[in-house]
């Protein structure tokens, strides 16, 4: 009986722990962001996506957190459509090109849309976004950004083509946040930075996730790819 | 009429729905201890960085000769999955839980390669309902046992250490905290 009573006690710290898992997800930890560029007239600017939530530490060049600390202090710039219901997932059937989004992200904005293209990026921290490459080119890619624990982007999913569903919104960076991820991101490459070169909030365009598909990756353990060698530390 | 009291159907209740949780107990709690701790270290994948310099990139006539030249240069089979600059000057080369990437003009290499944990990657995965559909349904029956052996084990015993007794004391405190913390942090 003691073995059933110690086993149900860590049930329930188990059950407990995950719940203060998904909330932490809902509510991030409030964190400076890190923005990538001040906003433009065109707003093609990808959304930022080196926070480092998770150590509160200066971003790192190549490193791909959540974003959701960045998103935490940004403001939404779109009204959420009427019909944004997680539990419907995917109706559409018609695919709007990336490409045409990123041309032109007002004209959609507030949009219901399908996209699909390979993933370029994914969060590594709780999978809560992917970034899904343009058709067109190489250097675009709109991100798509899911409620946590609503949908689970693997690590596993990048370079496989995903399909996503939701709405194209507007978020706004507020000066002051950018200024101040730019600092950080200066600080953490021994560079110096003039807040005042920052004159615009940053302008992110991307889709708020109401439904995925994607090639089931595989989620067996693997074995670290035999075939990935260091880099030399020499130049050739 | 049964010949058995209230207590005694508990106590089968508890000793058998206890054993039925063990399982699913098991993988919650090492899953729970993982992403609690989520700050501090990914519990999904083992991420493996290797960095290096290849030198100068030249250039190529198309990305993907750009790719195969990088992966050659790397020493590495040179399929891939798909292409991306992340900056202006930085090629992406995305092969299967491998990601490469390199700055063209300094030729600074940054590789990723990701392997989902052997036991916590699948454990969260149930414990975070990822994949959803049958399994919300087993998770809330797992709810439902854990209330009932919660229940159930209020009123085994009888006596001073029961839940007239020690038992009460217990089971208070054991609200006490969840509490405590809600009025600490609210």
């Amino acid at each position: 009986m003691k073995i059933v009573s110690t086993v149900f006690t860590i049930g329930a710290f188990a059950l407990l722990s995950g719940q203060v898992m998904a909330q932490n997800g809902e509510k991030p930890v409030a964190e400076k962001p890190v923005a990538e560029k001040p906003a433009t007239e065109t707003p093609k600017v990808q959304p930022p996506e080196k926070c480092e939530q998770d150590k509160g530490k200066a971003p790192e060049e190549g490193k791909e957190n959540c974003g959701n600390c960045a998103d935490k202090q940004a403001v939404s710039g779109t009204k959420a459509g009427k019909d944004v219901d997680l539990s419907k997932g995917m109706k559409l059937k018609d695919f709007t090109p990336i490409s045409d989004i990123l041309a032109a992200p007002e004209k959609f904005e507030g949009k219901r849309v399908l996209v699909k293209g390979p993933a370029v990026g994914v969060c590594e921290s709780r999978g809560c976004w992917v970034k899904l490459r343009s058709e067109k080119s190489a250097k675009q890619a709109l991100r798509v950004k899911v409620e946590d624990g609503e949908i689970v982007f693997p690590m596993t999913v990048m370079g496989n083509e995903v399909q996503a569903e939701g709405i194209v919104e507007k978020t706004i960076y507020p000066i002051e946040v950018v200024r101040d991820a730019y600092k950080r991101q200066a600080e953490a490459k021994g560079e110096k930075f003039d807040p005042e070169s920052v004159k615009e909030p940053l302008v992110v365009w991307q889709l708020k996730g109401l439904g995925a598909k994607f090639d089931a990756p595989k989620e067996a353990p693997k074995e670290t790819p035999k075939d990935a060698k260091p880099a030399p530390t020499g130049k050739s | 009429m049964s010949k058995h009291n209230w207590r005694w159907w508990f106590h089968v209740i508890h000793r058998d729905v206890g054993y039925l949780c063990v399982g699913l107990t098991l993988i919650y709690a090492i899953s729970g201890i993982a992403v609690n701790h989520v700050a501090d270290w990914n519990p999904n994948y083992a991420i493996t960085e290797v960095h290096g310099n290849i030198g100068k990139v030249a250039e190529q006539p198309t990305d993907d000769t750009l790719a195969v030249h990088v992966l050659q240069k790397l020493g590495l089979p040179t399929d891939y999955r798909t292409l991306f600059y992340p900056s202006e000057r930085t090629l992406r080369i995305v092969r299967e839980n491998h990601t490469v990437d390199v700055d063209l003009d300094s030729g600074k290499v940054d590789q990723q390669i990701v392997t989902p944990r052997a036991i916590i990657h699948p454990a969260n995965v149930l414990h975070l309902n990822h994949k959803k559909q049958l399994w919300t349904w087993v998770a809330d029956a797992f709810a439902v046992c854990l209330a009932t052996l919660a229940i159930t084990g209020m009123f085994l015993i009888k006596g001073k250490k029961g839940i007239t007794g020690r038992g009460l004391w217990l089971t208070a405190t054991g609200f006490a905290v969840p509490l405590f913390f809600l009025w600490l942090y609210a």
